[in-house]
């Protein structure tokens, strides 16, 4: 890994298109700014692991346990119509 | 006139779909970067709920749902350069799914609200999007009335 020492108000390039600007550093928070094409995405880690663990979740579902769910959805739904 | 696509899946085995009705996601789900293609297949006519199949992988294929049916109130806000690899010009072309977890237990059953997948209605591309600053959570109680001990 590359490890670049930078100040407040400094930037680092990654390729052409990339731009990673340290905005504040107050106690132990940075503020960075990062400038990229609109196909690279960018994420709080904390928040893209969740998403991708959650994915994993989702892919182990059943067939039997989307049988149970769509009987429990619709029953939901047809007490929900008025009377 | 396009042909038709012929790929193995664990669950429902064997499919044909006419090769027009391919969703690409660009990026994949995340967490499975190796798929792009996807089919949108019903559980049966009546289910809200259908499944989004990978067409690369045949394990592949996570329950999917349209956000209102569950949470009426359910918007996003996606920055135009997002929308700009999708080619979409205004909210009403897109078709946004989110993803949901089961569980034996339908007390459990979850969806992820964090992380909508949105598609180009006429074009069929997508992408799982992060959502930024929302006050969703990837575990949104599908049946929260089912859980009495909890309140949401």
């Amino acid at each position: 890994m590359l490890i670049l020492t930078r100040k407040a108000g400094e930037m680092i390039a990654i390729g052409d298109d990339i731009k990673i600007y340290i905005q504040e550093i107050r106690g132990n928070q940075v503020k960075i700014g990062i400038k990229a094409p609109p196909e690279v995405t960018v994420h709080r880690e904390e928040v893209y692991l969740r998403i991708q663990e959650e994915n994993r979740a989702a892919a182990k579902s059943t067939i039997d346990q989307m049988r149970v769910a769509v009987e429990v959805m619709l029953n939901k739904l047809s007490s929900r119509e008025p009377k | 006139m396009s042909g038709n696509l012929s790929f193995e899946t664990t669950r429902f085995g064997r499919l044909e779909m006419p090769e027009d009705k391919v969703i690409r996601l660009q990026g994949g789900l995340l967490g499975f970067p190796n798929s792009e293609r996807f089919a949108l297949l019903d559980h049966d006519e009546k289910s809200p709920f259908k499944w989004l199949q990978s067409i690369d992988e045949a394990a592949l294929a996570v329950p999917v749902c349209d956000p209102k049916m569950f949470f009426p109130d359910y918007h996003i806000r996606i920055k135009r350069d997002e929308l700009a690899t999708l080619r979409v010009k205004s909210a009403a072309e897109l078709v946004i799914l989110v993803v949901l977890s089961l569980y034996d237990q339908p007390a459990e059953m979850t969806a992820n609200l964090l992380g909508p997948i949105i598609i180009h209605a006429q074009r069929l591309i997508g992408r799982q999007v992060v959502l930024k600053d929302a006050p969703f959570s990837t575990k949104h109680p599908l049946f929260p009335e089912l859980r009495p001990e909890r309140r949401y």
